[in-house]
């Protein structure tokens, strides 16, 4: 017979996960607004390029965020567990704007 | 004269199931949670780093050395994207580890992220240097 205070832990496991992906999804919505005030003054096709690119990475992440999130299930007969191409979501988004970030840094000059 | 059996001669023996492998199951649950938060975790700080170097190099005011600010932004936002791809490894090394019963490797990117972050310090402290000779 399970002890009831182990169905409390993963619940509890659970939760903690989820308050992850949640600054997860925060730090990442900082990280974009920086990238964003970093590309809004230049001027014509780098703008719009910058933020095509700055948004794709926004995207990438926020959709692993959405699958990452999305817990059913009783947590002691079966839960859903994060497979690899969400993770992998969630860091393609990450390289994508660290490769907008170094670019803006060699290409475009600081205020 | 002694014949060489020919391999056509024998029937191949039944092979054993290779018993070096250690079975696969699904480790407990909250462990599986543990390794996901920890890869969130790093980055969360792949994204400080990344953050932190486009701050700098847009936001600190023009340093004393040419390109002073490239020289701190630059390097934060490669350590930002070389811990957002190692995390994605480390995540399923430990995944595959758990579900082996293996213990679980150490990983290198402390080790790489201090050094990483003690290196800008340093040039942060000689361009300040440099700035105030």
């Amino acid at each position: 017979m399970a002890h009831p205070g182990a169905n409390n832990d993963v619940v509890l496991a659970r939760d903690r996960t989820e308050l992850a992906w949640s600054r997860s999804g925060l730090a990442m919505a900082v990280c974009v607004a920086l990238l964003v005030r970093r590309v809004w003054p230049l001027h014509g096709a780098d703008r719009y390029v910058g933020l095509g690119v700055v948004t794709g990475g926004a995207f990438l992440f926020v959709a692993g965020i959405l699958f990452g999130t999305r817990l059913s299930g009783d947590p002691e007969h079966g839960h859903e567990v994060i497979g690899e191409p969400t993770l992998r979501l969630i860091s393609l988004g990450t390289i994508v704007l660290a490769t907008v970030a170094v670019g803006l840094g060699v290409f475009a000059p600081g205020n | 004269m002694s014949e060489v059996a020919s391999a056509g001669e024998h029937e191949p023996a039944e092979r054993e199931p290779d018993q070096s492998e250690p079975a696969e199951r699904e480790p407990d649950v909250r462990f599986t949670y543990a390794n996901e938060r920890t890869f969130l975790a790093w980055n969360r700080t792949a994204l400080a780093l990344i953050g932190t170097g486009v701050a700098a190099t847009q936001l600190l005011p023009s340093l004393h050395v040419a390109g002073g600010r490239r020289i701190l932004g630059l390097p934060l936002i490669a350590l930002g994207a070389v811990i957002a791809v190692t995390s994605f490894g480390h995540w399923r090394n430990n995944q595959e580890a758990m579900r082996r019963g293996l213990p679980l490797k150490r990983s290198p990117m402390p080790l790489v992220l201090a050094a990483g972050i003690l290196l800008v310090g340093i040039a942060a402290l000689v361009i300040v240097a440099l700035g105030t000779s």
